[in-house]
């Protein structure tokens, strides 16, 4: 059984205030608080390239029992790679690794969903070719075609990495399975969020509808899939768009905020390594049998999962 | 019946809780001046889509759109 064993983020060092926009965005202090929920987005080193993201990730991920020659598969989930994308990030990233030829290598172009579709692909890749040990890399460092003049989305995106490693998992160690996944996608909206001529551009009421209309309907369709109730989840894990978005949904879907951890305030919306940002923070907290992962936006796409604790 | 400015406003407390709304002027003043900012408006609107069944087009909603505006909108979507 493929499981998620770890993970482990890189934030770059590096921030813009949004305190520091008060004036040129003519904004105030409650709004970057209770309603953008970011106070600070973290922009990558200049130096940095995607894969390097996924590099620092990975020094993080502090698995002493991990062998680098053993991993059977590395995948990277991305739409702002190393380069234009070509050769893609996930053979970058194997290069500067070093490792065996036998070892797999993709990446996936997906955002804000990414995270979930690749959990859901690397686990049943693994699986159909009998693979012990993968890595999913996300890393989408927006700052490379965010217009710094664009209120929407300046104040909103902050750059980060994460690693996860899905292994064969022990009977004793405490891993996380996923089980059921669920996906979506509003073709017809896809520009709603967009890179046109190299520079990002959001229609937030578009994303903010698909997240309040749509995302709902999907989970409890997941509940209703794996049958469990509402009460049976110990933690949402939200994509993190934003702060009011999040407490929308919550609010509309009548969840308790204590379930519906937000994380944005010192590195703004980091895109597919939302989610993962969050899994890293909770996911040793002890008592929690059922989290749902929902990720939700470029595409329009959103993608849900259950991961139900394993091992003790 | 509740009439359609009578909803809207019901919306508007429901969703936007710094707004302030002393007389029927102020439904003519842009929706910033009266405590709505953008992501409420955002929020304003989908409630009041979802009650009426009705889809606002994003080019009717400029930076200047007022709630007498969007109340206009929504009627004429109604009608039609």
């Amino acid at each position: 059984m493929i499981a998620i064993e770890k993970v482990a983020c890189y934030i770059p060092q590096q921030f813009e205030s949004n305190f520091d926009k008060e004036d040129i965005f003519l904004l105030d202090r409650d709004f970057i608080v209770n309603k953008l929920g970011v106070e600070r987005v973290s922009r990558k080193f200049s130096d940095e390239e995607t894969s390097d993201l996924c590099l620092k990730a990975l020094e993080r991920l502090d698995q002493p029992n991990l062998l680098l020659k053993e991993v059977d598969c590395i995948v990277v989930c991305t739409q702002n790679p190393d380069g234009n994308g070509i050769p893609h990030t996930s053979a970058i990233l194997h290069g500067k690794l070093d490792l065996p030829e036998r070892c797999a290598c993709f990446d996936i172009s997906l955002g804000c969903s990414g995270y979930v579709y690749a959990l859901s692909i690397v686990n049943a890749f693994m699986e159909s070719n009998g693979l012990k040990s993968g890595l999913i890399f996300t890393a989408d460092p927006y700052s490379k075609i965010i217009d710094p003049g664009d209120r929407n989305t300046v104040l909103l995106f902050g750059d980060a990495a994460s690693v996860t490693l899905l292994r064969e998992a022990s009977e004793h160690a405490i891993a996380w399975k996923a089980k059921k996944f669920l996906f979506a996608t509003k073709g017809k909206e896809c520009e709603a969020l967009n890179n046109r001529d190299g520079r990002l551009s959001m229609n937030g009421r578009i994303i903010f509808n698909m997240a309040i209309k749509d995302v709902p309907i999907q989970i409890n369709e997941l509940l209703e899939a794996t049958g469990l109730r509402h009460r049976d989840i110990d933690l949402y894990l939200f994509h993190q768009g934003s702060k009011y978005m999040l407490d929308q949904l919550a609010r509309n879907m009548n969840l308790p905020k204590e379930k519906v951890p937000i994380n944005l305030a010192n590195q703004g919306n980091t895109v597919s390594t939302s989610l993962p940002l969050l899994l890293e923070q909770h996911m040793h907290s002890p008592g929690l049998r059922n989290i749902l992962l929902c990720g939700f936006g470029v595409g329009l796409s959103w993608a849900s999962c259950l991961l139900i604790r394993h091992g003790e | 019946m509740t009439s359609l400015k009578e909803e809207v406003l019901k919306i508007v407390a429901r969703e936007a809780e710094n707004a302030v709304i002393k007389n029927d002027e102020d439904l003519d003043k842009p929706l910033k001046e009266i405590g709505i900012d953008s992501l409420d408006t955002m929020s304003i609107l989908l409630k009041v889509e979802e009650k009426y069944r009705i889809s606002i087009p994003e080019k009717e909603i400029g930076p200047k759109v007022t709630l007498r505006m969007i109340m206009a909108i929504a009627g004429n979507l109604i009608k039609s």
